[in-house]
């Protein structure tokens, strides 16, 4: 039967399903009742709704008559006794789908099922070789003759002999410890990791098979938890190991030491395969092998290994060893006082942790269907997002997630209920991880399992996950800010998964978000000195936590609420040594910090900071202290009198915030003065304004104020025959995107390009039925405005003209005012008559036209509604968009500025370029809303990379939530009837649809062509590459410079002649004491708007390259 | 520039007429190629017989420049050139006035005559268009259609040079590229030299004065009325017998032909209000359907999406 076969396709999970396939009914309340928990997931926020409405689950068949099927039932009676046949399996499939459908189970789970298909590693091929190499080892490590109770001196020139370097950690065994080092077969070998529990993933490193070594509590005394002493017997066990086996002869391999997840006190043995060609050689089944070192869980007493204790005493052989030699022989009871040594603890404890975590997954995976898959979908989104189980990555990894599971299946929730039943299928397991992750804050609110709340440090700031039986907190490695970065990606996933307008699965799953210059808003690079444990004195020893932690301490404190997330990444620690070598160890070099910083756009250039007012002494003197001579006493305009500090980037080349990093950073933290910024440069790549305001939008504001005093003096003319309705901006220097700002200067020394203004009057019968008669009509309009206006011209002084446009197509638009204000604003006002549309609309539906007049007519009907109707919609719009999105704005115009400068300009309309830009505002998935120009940029740069044209129509919603999800689908699908017409793309290429055009063409019908838009791609792709390839170190100005080498034949024109040419004349007076002071003549107002280079190109275009419109053209300005 | 070969004197039955686009700049010389046959167009005129058909007329071309240059080659006088799509350009309502309405109104023939505002002092052709030459009279066209042919045949090779022998009365305004020696389309790139007065000059032109804009608006708002006010006569005139009791048959009776869509549109409408969507069981049964079936396109089109997606190797990210 076609349904029950379809249905267990797509729900594998679905366990009772295979049980009762020859009942289709059943079937399908199987899934409805799926599709419920899924819902229910869905909305439910927190953890505890979960469970609860997981209880009511209990009565699935009503609720499924109450969805509205009531046809069910009966239908299911009637297939039951004669269950074949082709109308009723029709039915069948029918309904499944509908319940998939009515269940928000879409698209999203068809993805899922093919992207596990592709990912799951299939152990079985080619594994045979890197199998009996498992098997080898295991003998000859067997085979290791044992070496017990060895003096230090003689234990280190034991393995020397053999050219190998002992990994002790730091600090390593001075020369007269007195405990002795010993070898003795392990007492269990085994398998652990993804690779028992089959969850691992294809990925281009390969894989890695997990060896546990349990070394005999023989060879361990009781009190070898202290003072690292299990970690040098444990060094000394490895190499002995690693000796073996490079002595063994049936084995070749090469092998290395690793630190296991970046923990300095635990290293690995790696053996990774030789690439002699022989049958031991793995090097096909793309995996090493790596041989861990651990211990049984009662070599030591787990009470004394917890978070809380200290197991590190100080040291005796400083300036304080009398005292200190005391306590370190009291013990344990002295403990309690010195700071505890968690991360000490928990790497210690960690070691005795992989069979209990083994067996504990192993249940999880039998108990719950789905599991593995959750694990394996979970592992995809962490590696896509750059989190992983190494300290350096974050220190969550696939391990954590698999265990969080684990966890959560046995509890988790509001009085100890499971947050995730087996029950679940994988997409609702990851996402119920996922709305965990996000919701639940595990710094505040920990995880407790078998254990009560004395295990919690007080103020840490550390998330935890503690797992009583073993007394280990399963977080250990994680750092505050790791644990803020995967809570921030869990927070914008959750929000993707519920958003089921559109599908998200690319953005969850398929795409990489962990390039930093697309995640974060700004990036700092510090470079701090090699040593770190020596200059912070901590015990304990994990010190790549505590520098990292002290700076990002005073990174928050100082920026404020200027941030919304700081991480700090430090570069992965220098792997031990294998072989021993004589030389001293190696150069440490300089380590370096990345910092990155999500910022909060509407505060980050903020110029004040406010501190406490002068009369709270303690905290007034607390933050002078911090800032230092930064901070001032200062009245404020309300009145208060506060300590604050003021801030300007007029005479520095870094931004406010880049300021404020550089300053308290070398206040406050020792050895890090060098700090490289990466985000001011694209700021810095756009024309500046003389204007000074703290709004992002403030140079536009000369202009934005002149269209508002044109409103005011249209609406005021009287006697006009018609009353003005609608006044509308329809220009980009009216919406913020301009790449060169209107009116820098604002004193009244330069004119601005006029922009567009279309006015609308109140609607009159009176108008004529004749398009051409219509022209005339506004003409008249026209000149009757210009007259009435400088009439009125004695209060301002303003210049009016009527300029002539379209003169050979008689039906389009023919004419505009120019209104000029002599302080600098200029506006082309122009009169839409709403009846023009329908007119057009008329006679290309009359079907008399020839097909010439008929293309013409259709080009001034899609004139028309450009310049008209969504022209002034789009620029409202955009404004508005421009205050919602601090760094829209300026984006917008660097995209626009990378546009002109690879020459594409001529053939990308502006708007289109907006809208690319605001995509990745609207629908910043998989990252957060950009809020600086670097990540708006990039980001942008990187969409265009990778939109393929061909097949994805652009959709952006303008307004918030004006398009519905069947707006979408009824875009989409004119896309897709679009392309059919036309595959060859001759007649539309890209396709750009908003909220207000849903048609898509309105931007796009006049270019650009196929050849165009490829090459946009290929720029787009090629400037994504040098991005992430040249990283800091690159020069952000080379994305702008254009390659002229593809083009045919490159015309150069004389910069004399250009607009700008034109207008710089008369500033080349050569003695500065005869030059006049600048105003604004009558000559320069006849020069408005005089632009040869487009009247030039016009004419090659219209003219001469119509043959050759497909040819890509473009003008460089010398 | 590799070596082209010798062009033919003659494509079916089109002489070839080659002409140098004089260089005074240090440019490669190019040759342009001008097609010419006699008039035949399909819907015969009475000029055709002392009409030449042109191909490949140069951009730049004016009535000038081709009187000139049939004047150099020793051929007829030109009487006129009828540029490509200049016949049928009148999508401007002809401005037909009464003859008795044009005595009573002086003021409106003078404001008739500035009713074009022009903006281009010169206007260009587009490559490779069309023009029918006008001569004077028939043997003047034949006379120069002989002297094309002898140019081709005879070995001499006599170079004529475009625009060359524009003699200076003729003074036609300057483009805003100096095109005195290109209009070969790959000569742009080497000859262009900017000459930006015919720029200014459009440029000064695309802002006329409101006077004389206001002239001619008027001038155009006046004759649209009368027309207007003529169609609405005609109108009437149609309704009223003459005094012989018949009605004259004019042409354009209907106002429109009614559109299928309009009717469609409007019986649409009417159905909606009358009927009840979910009355009868069979309704509601139908539209279920409907839904189911909706459904099932859309699980076949998100299926098909996936298996592209799955094509496109896109399922593995890592």
């Amino acid at each position: 039967m076609s349904p029950v076969t379809k249905k267990r396709r797509t729900d594998p999970e679905n366990a009772s399903a295979s049980e009762v396939s020859s009942d289709a009914g059943s079937v399908n309340a199987t899934s409805d009742e799926e599709m419920e928990v899924e819902d229910e997931v869905a909305e439910g926020s927190s953890g505890e709704s979960v469970h609860e409405e997981e209880v009511e689950e209990e009565e699935p068949e009503e609720k499924e008559i109450d969805g509205g099927s009531s046809a069910n039932p009966k239908k299911r009676k009637q297939n039951n006794p004669r269950n074949v046949g082709d109308v009723t399996s029709e039915q069948e499939k029918t309904q499944a789908v509908t319940d998939m459908y009515e269940y928000k189970s879409n698209i999203f789970r068809m993805e899922t099922e093919e992207l596990l298909k592709e990912v799951r590693l299939k152990y079985q091929k080619r594994m045979a070789p890197a199998e009996k190499v498992l098997h080898m080892l295991k003998s000859i490590i067997e085979a290791f003759p044992k070496r017990l109770d060895i003096p230090i001196e003689e234990a280190k020139k034991g393995i020397r002999r053999f050219g190998i370097n002992i990994p002790f950690p730091d600090p390593g065994p001075t020369k007269d410890v007195m405990y002795k080092f010993s070898y003795a077969k392990p007492s269990y070998i085994n398998i652990v990791g993804d690779y028992a529990l089959n969850t691992g993933i294809k990925q281009s490193e390969g894989f890695s098979i997990d060896l546990v070594l349990t070394m005999p509590s023989e060879i361990f005394q009781e009190k070898d938890y202290l003072n690292h002493r299990y970690f040098h017997k444990r060094a000394y066990y490895l190499a002995s190991l690693a000796v073996g086996i490079q002595k063994s002869k049936d084995l070749s391999v090469k092998l290395a030491f690793i630190y296991l997840n970046d923990d300095l006190l635990r290293p690995i043995l790696v053996v990774s395969p030789s690439g002699d060609g022989s049958d031991l050689d793995f090097t096909a089944s793309k995996c090493t092998i790596r041989l861990i070192p651990a211990i049984d869980k009662d070599t030591f007493v787990t009470r004394k290994l917890l978070p809380t204790q200290n197991c590190v005493r100080p040291t005796q052989t400083e300036g304080d060893a009398e005292n200190a030699m005391g306590d370190a022989e009291r013990g344990v009871e002295k403990a309690t006082k010195l700071d505890p040594t968690p991360s000490y603890n928990s790497s210690l404890l960690a070691d005795t942790t992989y069979f209990p975590h083994l067996s504990q997954l192993h249940a999880a995976s039998e108990s719950c269907t789905s599991f593995k898959d959750a694990c394996i979908l979970g592992r995809v989104w962490l590696r896509q997002r750059g989190l992983g189980g190494d300290i350096s990555k974050g220190g969550f990894g696939h391990f954590e997630w698999a265990i969080l599971i684990a966890f959560l299946l046995k509890g988790g929730g509001s009085k100890g209920h499971p947050i995730v039943s087996p029950g679940y299928s994988n997409y609702q397991m990851f996402k119920a991880m996922v709305q965990f992750l996000a919701t639940r804050d595990l710094v505040a609110n920990p995880l407790i399992f078998n254990a009560g709340e004395e295990v919690r440090i007080k103020d840490s700031k550390l998330p935890v996950l503690f797992d009583g039986s073993n007394g280990l907190n399963v977080l250990f490695k994680m750092t505050p800010w790791s644990y803020k970065l995967l809570k921030h990606e869990a927070t914008v996933t959750a929000k993707l998964l519920n958003d089921t307008a559109s599908d998200n699965f690319d953005s969850i799953f398929l795409n990489r978000a962990d390039e930093p210059y697309s995640r974060f808003d700004s990036i700092a690079l510090i470079q701090i000195p090699a040593e770190l444990g020596s200059a912070t004195g901590n015990l304990d020893s994990v010190d790549h936590t505590l520098y990292p932690q002290k700076l990002h301490d005073v990174l928050a404190k100082g920026l404020g609420d200027r941030v919304s997330l700081i991480h700090l990444s430090l570069s992965p620690p220098v792997q031990p040594r294998f072989k021993c070598s004589r030389g001293a160890k190696p150069a440490g070099g300089k380590r370096c910090i990345t910092a990155g910083f999500l910022l909060d756009a509407n505060q980050c250039s903020r110029a004040v900071d406010h501190g406490p007012p002068a009369e709270y002494k303690k905290e007034a003197a607390e933050y002078r202290k911090f800032w230092g001579p930064k901070a001032d006493l200062r009245r404020f305009k309300d009145g208060s009198i506060l300590e604050s500090v003021i801030w300007t980037d007029k005479d520095s080349k870094l931004s406010i915030f880049n300021q404020i990093i550089q300053y308290i950073v070398s206040r406050h933290v020792t050895g890090a003065e060098d700090i490289t910024f990466f985000g001011d440069e694209f700021t810095r790549l756009l024309p500046k304004s003389q204007v000074i305001g703290s709004q992002i939008t403030s140079p536009f504001q000369p202009a934005m104020s002149g269209f508002d005093t044109l409103v005011k003096d249209l609406r005021d003319l009287e006697g006009l025959p018609l009353q003005v309705r609608q006044i509308s901006a329809a220009a980009s220097s009216l919406r913020y995107s301009t790449v060169q700002i209107p009116l820098a200067a604002a004193n009244g020394t330069a004119l601005m390009e006029p922009a567009d203004v279309v006015v609308q009057f109140e609607s009159s019968m009176k108008w004529p039925e004749n398009l051409v008669a219509v022209q005339k009509t506004k003409i008249a309009f026209l000149l009757k405005m210009a007259e009435l206006l400088e009439k009125g011209a004695g209060k301002r002084n303003t210049h009016t003209r009527i300029g002539l446009e379209n003169e050979n197509h008689p039906t389009m638009n023919a004419a505009f005012l120019d209104v000029i204000y002599l302080t600098g604003p200029a506006f082309r006002v122009r009169i839409y008559h709403e009846k023009e549309r329908t007119l057009l609309e008329k006679l290309l539906k009359g079907g008399l036209l020839s097909p010439r007049a008929k293309d013409e007519t259709s080009q001034a009907l899609n004139e028309h509604c450009r310049q008209f109707i969504y022209g002034p919609l789009h620029t409202q719009d955009f404004q508005k968009l421009c205050h919602r999105f601090p760094a829209l704005s300026p984006t917008t115009r660097l995209v626009k500025k990378w546009f002109h400068s690879h020459l594409l300009s001529p053939h990308i309309s502006e708007e289109l370029m907006e809208l690319v830009t605001l995509r990745c505002f609207i629908n910043p998935s998989p990252w957060a809303i950009p809020s600086s120009v670097m990540t708006g940029f990039l980001r942008t740069i990187l969409f265009l990379s990778q939109w393929d044209w061909r097949v994805e129509p652009l959709i952006v919603d303008m307004s918030t939530g004006d398009l519905t999800t069947s707006d979408v689908e009824k875009i989409t699908e004119k896309f897709g009837a679009l392309r059919k017409s036309d595959p060859a793309l001759n007649r539309l290429v890209l396709f750009a649809a908003s909220n207000h055009d849903q048609e898509g063409t309105i931007w796009t019908k006049n270019g650009p062509a196929k050849v165009v838009a490829a090459r946009m791609t290929s720029l787009a792709r090629s400037a994504w590459e040098s991005v992430k390839n040249g990283g800091m170190t690159m020069d952000i100005g080379s994305i702008f410079a254009p390659s002229l080498k593809d083009y045919d034949f490159v015309i150069h024109l004389n910069r004399s002649f250009t607009a700008a040419g034109i207008r710089n004349k008369k500033q080349q007076s050569v003695f500065k004491n005869l030059q006049k002071p600048e105003v604004i003549t009558g000559q320069d107002i006849a020069k408005l708007a005089f632009d040869p280079v487009a009247m030039f190109l016009s004419e090659l275009s219209v003219r001469l390259l119509l043959l050759f419109h497909h040819a890509l053209f473009s003008v460089l300005f010398r | 520039m590799s070596k082209l070969p010798e062009p033919p004197s003659k494509i079916n039955d089109y002489l070839v007429l080659p002409l140098k686009l004089s260089s005074s700049d240090t440019a490669l010389p190019a040759t342009h190629y001008l097609y010419l046959r006699r008039h035949q167009p399909k819907l015969p005129t009475a000029n055709d017989t002392r009409s030449l058909f042109a191909v490949n007329v140069p951009v730049d071309a004016t009535e000038w420049h081709l009187r000139d240059l049939f004047s150099s080659i020793g051929g007829g006088r030109v009487e006129r050139v009828i540029f490509d799509g200049e016949g049928e350009k009148q999508v401007v309502p002809v401005v037909r006035l009464d003859s008795r309405k044009r005595k009573r109104s002086d003021e409106s023939d003078t404001a008739k005559e500035a009713v074009e505002v022009k903006t281009w002092d010169r206007d260009l052709r587009q490559s490779g268009s069309t023009a029918v030459l006008v001569f004077v009279d028939k043997s003047s066209s034949e006379v120069s259609l002989k002297a094309v042919a002898n140019l081709t045949k005879s070995k001499k090779k006599t170079v004529v040079f475009w625009g060359e022998g524009l003699s200076e009365e003729h003074k036609v305004p300057p483009l805003g590229i100096s095109r005195v020696t290109s209009n070969s389309f790959y000569q742009i790139a080497l000859v262009l030299t900017f000459y930006v007065p015919g720029y200014l000059t459009h440029h000064n032109l695309r802002f006329p004065t409101k006077a004389l804009l206001q002239q001619s608006v008027d001038a155009f708002m006046f004759a649209f009325a009368e027309q207007e006010a003529e169609d609405l006569r005609a109108r009437a005139r149609r309704r009223e017998p003459d005094e012989d009791g018949f009605i004259t048959v004019i042409r354009g009776g209907r106002v429109a032909p009614a559109r299928q869509e309009e009717a469609a549109a409007v019986a649409e409408k009417k159905k909606g209000k009358a009927e009840h969507k979910d009355f009868y069981r069979f309704q509601m049964r139908e539209v279920k359907k409907e839904r189911h079936q909706q459904l099932l396109a859309k699980f076949e089109q998100d299926k098909r999406k996936v298996a592209e997606k799955k094509g496109m190797r896109k399922f593995r990210p890592l």
